[in-house]
Formats: C-alpha cells, structure tokens, sequence
C-alpha cells in the first residue's frame, strides 16, 4: 500500500505534533482508496484524552472517531491513516501500538526531538497482527 | 430472533467486502458476533481476544451506550437495535519496539 499527502496535511500533522511536544499528537487523515494506493484529503486533529502521561500514551475519545467516520462516509470517504508522535522517540511502532493497531489502515508515526520533527514513516499492521510493514509516502498535490 | 445492525468501521471493512453494516439475527450481543464471525471469519481474529473476550481496544456501543455500562456480552438486543464496534484509537512510544520491516 503507498499513501499520498498533501502539502496541506502535511504541515498540519507535522505543526500539530511539535506544538503538542513533549506530549504526544493525533489525529486522521480522510481520504479515499483506488487499488493499492490510499489518497488523502484533509486532515482533522485530535485531543489526545489519555487522563495521565501524554508524553508516552495517546488516546482519542471514541465519539471522535465516530463523527470523524460518519463525516467520511457522508462524503463517500474513509479514515485512511491514524496519525500520532513520538516526543523523543524513533518512528517506528512501538510494542504498545502494535497490541492497539488494526489492519487495513496506515499509522504515520512522527518522530520529534526537542521540539523538532526529525521524521515521519507509515506503517501497516500484517492481517496476522504480528509485525508492522513500513509503506510509502508518496506527495500528493 | 430479531434482525440487528452491526456497524463496521473503516479499518476492517475490508473483511466484510466493503460492507459497512451487516444485518444478523440475534437476541444478544454474544450471539450477534458469532452471527457475524461465521458470515466473516476473518473478523473474529480482530476483534476477540484469545480468550474469547473483547480485545481491550474495542468497544462496542447497543444504541450508542458502551456495552460495558449495560451487560457486556450478554446485553439484550431488540428488534432493530445498533451495535456498532468502535476501536479505541490508542498508542504510544516505549523502549519496547516490535517487528517491523521497512
């Protein structure tokens, strides 16, 4: 699967997740599928509602998926990624988020040190949950 | 039996042949998901554990109340209700990472 972001959503996970550092951002990107290609749309950024340690742990309120996944299918769209940071940690899938991951829909981890994001990776979960395969990130206009 | 609605979110659509809701005909939540793995067995997977519980990600709302607040598993259903499964959207850093390839 390759995923395609705009410039727009782009600056908005990446802005996001440096003025929420040293907690941890999130949010989703909208977009659509065609064959093995996931397009992106917009972005909508979330609260991360974990009650403690938002520098480790993320957590979106259930209602906001679901109006984030109402609003999508209203449009004839899907939520194709799930995006969130890692203050001053790699991009790369944690354990944590493998145990709380799905199939069938792209991670983007950010990776930010000190304030700054060093870089961005998508992920999918395997259908068998056991290992994440990295994909590509293509620009999208 | 009464005819349900299972809500299935974007993610795992893609076990339902696109399908984002899948009527089934049961009078609890546990029968409505063995109604719903035996149309879709690669679900079960996804959204049980291997203990035959929730996985600790997902939720599950009958008529927009989590089923937590009502009677989990063997909450009641009627005629037309919604159950509509909903992950927990959840994460995090950890000194621990797990297999990735890139």
């Amino acid at each position: 699967m390759t995923i395609e972001i705009n410039d727009a959503i782009r600056s908005a996970m990446l802005d996001q997740a440096e003025s929420c550092f040293p907690n941890e951002s999130c949010g989703f990107i909208i977009g659509s599928y065609a064959g093995d290609m996931a397009k992106g749309d917009y972005y909508i950024p979330c609260d991360n509602d974990h009650g403690h340690n938002q520098q480790r742990r993320f957590l979106i309120d259930p209602m906001a998926y679901q109006l984030a996944e109402d609003t999508a299918d209203a449009n004839g769209q899907s939520i194709i990624s799930i995006v969130h940071s890692h203050p001053d940690h790699p991009d790369l899938p944690s354990e944590f988020d493998r145990l709380h991951a799905w199939p069938g829909i792209s991670y983007i981890i950010i990776a930010v040190f000190a304030g700054q994001v060093r870089s961005y990776r998508s992920w999918q979960l395997s259908d068998d949950r056991s290992v994440f395969h990295q994909e590509v990130i293509n620009p999208g206009d | 039996m009464m005819t349900v609605t299972l809500k299935i979110p974007s993610p795992l659509r893609r076990f339902t042949d696109n399908s984002s809701a899948v009527d089934v005909h049961a009078d609890s939540v546990a029968t409505a998901l063995e109604q719903l793995f035996s149309l879709y067995p690669d679900l079960k997977l996804q959204i049980m554990d291997e203990n035959g519980q929730l996985r600790n990600f997902v939720n599950l709302f009958h008529d927009k109340v989590d089923i937590r607040q009502q009677q989990g598993l063997n909450t009641g259903l009627h005629q037309g209700s919604e159950l509509r499964i909903v992950p927990a959207i959840a994460g995090g850093s950890d000194s621990r990472n797990c297999r990735h390839d890139t």
